[in-house]
């Protein structure tokens, strides 16, 4: 693997007063322009793995005990002058999106952090039309956040983070209060960015998404990691918290020898596998 | 769709809130006593503003719209002319966020302050109190303080602070939003077993996999208006309409609708309908045996 966008080693957290570790010995690397899924019950350690990657633990948590390794395309996370530098690499977004939005009106919350940082205006324009575009905001740009619906604020941060232009997303469930199409815009957004070069982890339980759009998969348990590979390994193996419906009535159709094709992974690929089964007549059968 | 007894009944019912267009376009319909309503439909189709006026934490901004319910004792009441806590005491309302609900001490104290302000007995609310924690997988941790218990937990706790009010119906505004599957059963088995009991139960909901398993009724929204209205299966199986919505049928209701099975709905069912549809054509069993040879 060339320089890994993230590499983490050795990784443990320990909340103050806290029974285990809400990290435990977490160790993987992540390659540039991949998007990698972060499956896992609540209480696996996942929004606390997104939050030491972006340095909020330990620099600005004073309850949680961290050692171990992090990296950002080779450089120790521990070498960043501070926050503001570490953003510079690294966007986040965090679950609610109402603790992020700062301004009054959307189009005010996507300019502000681009002006913050001194770029140029002609830039900021560009970026602004690109994230109106890329994340279906165009029309929400002159409301106030406020009124916003959770799914439209969501989109709105998610859309707030890229205007900074990061090499690095965190997403920690960015699609928790969109309805189907909006999650498939956000995903589609993400895949574009990622196929640019752009590495996004993003938190999700919505495992029939992930199963399509994830390159990777990392399964999480108790602060642990249970597995990790491409979705088909992992979702396949006992660490998935859920699976997608088609995968799942595929290995029970397996379990009673009923499926011979290839396991799917979303809905077309299960028609394909079934047609593949069934339309093939049995003189056919009897030639393989 | 008429219901011999019913609980809510909605009728012509616009809402406009101000400056904005019309979140709701005329809604017609009855609840039924018993039912465990699913309410879909994409962001802003009018879900949520359709729920609050089942207790009136909403009213009808059209002189023409009416919303009634029925108490258990057999009273009709018009939620234009009630006062909330008079309406709260046969609907009860479980907000998105159970954060902004919760703000007691420990899940016991939260779970009396209702019914305690309504003048319950000590001794009954007691019983009360530990049935319902009961009833919602929290049994152990009456004494815990919420903030130590799990979105999920928290989520459950919302819930059983409005269950325990003993009303008739609990609407319950996207309870799984953010959890992880076991989650998201333990929370759909807690409202499960209260409408078991005869109590009627309505959520609103993304989660076409859970409405498809719990829910006896789904009414689909589109911008305002209600698009569709029947059993799961009546609404899953009309696509080209449900298109419109962007709501998509669980994986499961999908696939066996695209292979000809239509009627199944959830993973189990699906399993089953195309386990048979192999038995027959193949006359003899498909067996792993008979593949190979």
């Amino acid at each position: 693997m060339s320089t890994p966008a993230l590499a983490v080693s050795g990784l443990s957290v320990r909340y103050e007063g806290a029974e285990r570790r809400a990290l435990d010995e977490v160790a993987f690397e992540v390659a540039p322009g991949q998007i990698v899924g972060i499956l896992g019950p609540t209480g696996a350690g996942k929004s606390t793995l997104l939050q030491c990657l972006s340095g909020v633990i330990p620099r600005h948590e004073d309850g949680a005990a961290m050692r171990g390794d992090i990296a950002l395309f080779s450089r120790p996370l521990t070498d960043f002058a501070g926050l503001s530098d570490i953003t510079e690499t690294i966007g986040l977004v965090l679950q609610d999106p109402e603790v992020q939005l700062v301004n009054t009106v959307v189009r005010e919350e996507l300019v502000w952090g681009m002006e913050n940082r001194g770029v140029p205006v002609p830039e900021i324009e560009r970026r602004l039309s690109r994230a109106a575009e890329l994340f279906g905001i165009g029309d929400l740009l002159d409301r106030f956040t406020h009124a916003l619906s959770g799914g439209e604020k969501q989109r709105v941060v998610v859309a707030s983070v890229f205007c900074l232009s990061p090499r690095i997303m965190l997403l920690d469930e960015p699609t928790s209060e969109l309805d189907p199409a909006g999650t498939e815009g956000v995903m589609n957004a993400i895949r574009v960015l990622a196929d640019e070069g752009v590495t996004v982890l993003v938190v999700e339980h919505k495992v029939e998404e992930l199963a399509v759009y994830a390159d990777r998969l990392i399964a999480m348990r108790q602060g642990r990691i249970e597995a990790t590979g491409t979705p088909r390994e992992v979702l396949m193996g006992t660490a998935a918290p859920d699976r997608p419906q088609v995968l799942d009535i595929a290995l029970r159709l397996r379990e009673l020898g009923h499926w011979e094709s290839e396991l799917p992974l979303s809905v077309p690929a299960a028609v394909t596998a079934w047609e593949a089964m069934t339309n093939t007549p049995h003189s056919d059968r009897n030639r393989t | 769709m008429s219901h011999p007894d019913p609980v809510i009944e909605v009728v012509d019912v616009e809402h406009t809130y101000k400056g904005d267009t019309k979140a709701l376009a005329g809604v017609d319909l009855t609840i039924g006593r018993g039912e465990f309503v699913a309410i879909i439909g994409k962001n802003g189709s009018g879900k949520t503003t359709l729920a609050k006026h089942f207790n009136g934490l909403l009213r009808p901004t059209n002189s023409g719209g009416a919303v009634r319910l029925h108490t258990g004792e057999g009273k009709t009441i018009d939620t234009r002319g009630s006062r909330l806590h008079h309406l709260a005491a046969t609907v009860g309302y479980v907000f998105q966020n159970p954060d902004r609900q919760i703000f007691h001490d420990t899940c016991r104290e939260e779970l009396e302050y209702g019914p305690r302000n309504l003048g319950a007995d000590p001794a009954t609310l007691a019983h009360q109190v530990s049935e319902t924690l009961e009833l919602v997988g929290l049994e152990g941790r009456a004494e815990a303080n919420p903030i130590h218990l799990s979105r999920g937990e928290r989520q459950r706790l919302a819930i059983a602070s409005t269950l325990v009010m003993g009303c008739d119906v609990a609407v319950v505004d996207e309870p799984t939003t953010g959890q992880d599957r076991a989650e998201s059963r333990k929370i759909l088995d807690s409202l499960a077993h209260h409408h078991a009991q005869g109590r009627t139960v309505v959520i609103i909901s993304h989660d076409m996999a859970l409405v498809a398993e719990y829910a006896t009724r789904v009414i689909a929204m589109r911008r305002g208006h209600v698009l569709a209205d029947g059993t799961p299966a009546q609404v899953f199986s009309q696509r080209e309409v449900l298109q419109e919505t962007n709501i998509r049928p669980p994986q499961a209701a999908v696939l066996a609708a695209e292979i000809g099975l239509p009627g199944a709905l959830t993973v189990d069912q699906a399993v089953r309908s195309m386990r048979d549809a192999l038995l027959p054509t193949s006359r003899t069993p498909v067996s792993p045996i008979g593949e190979v040879e």
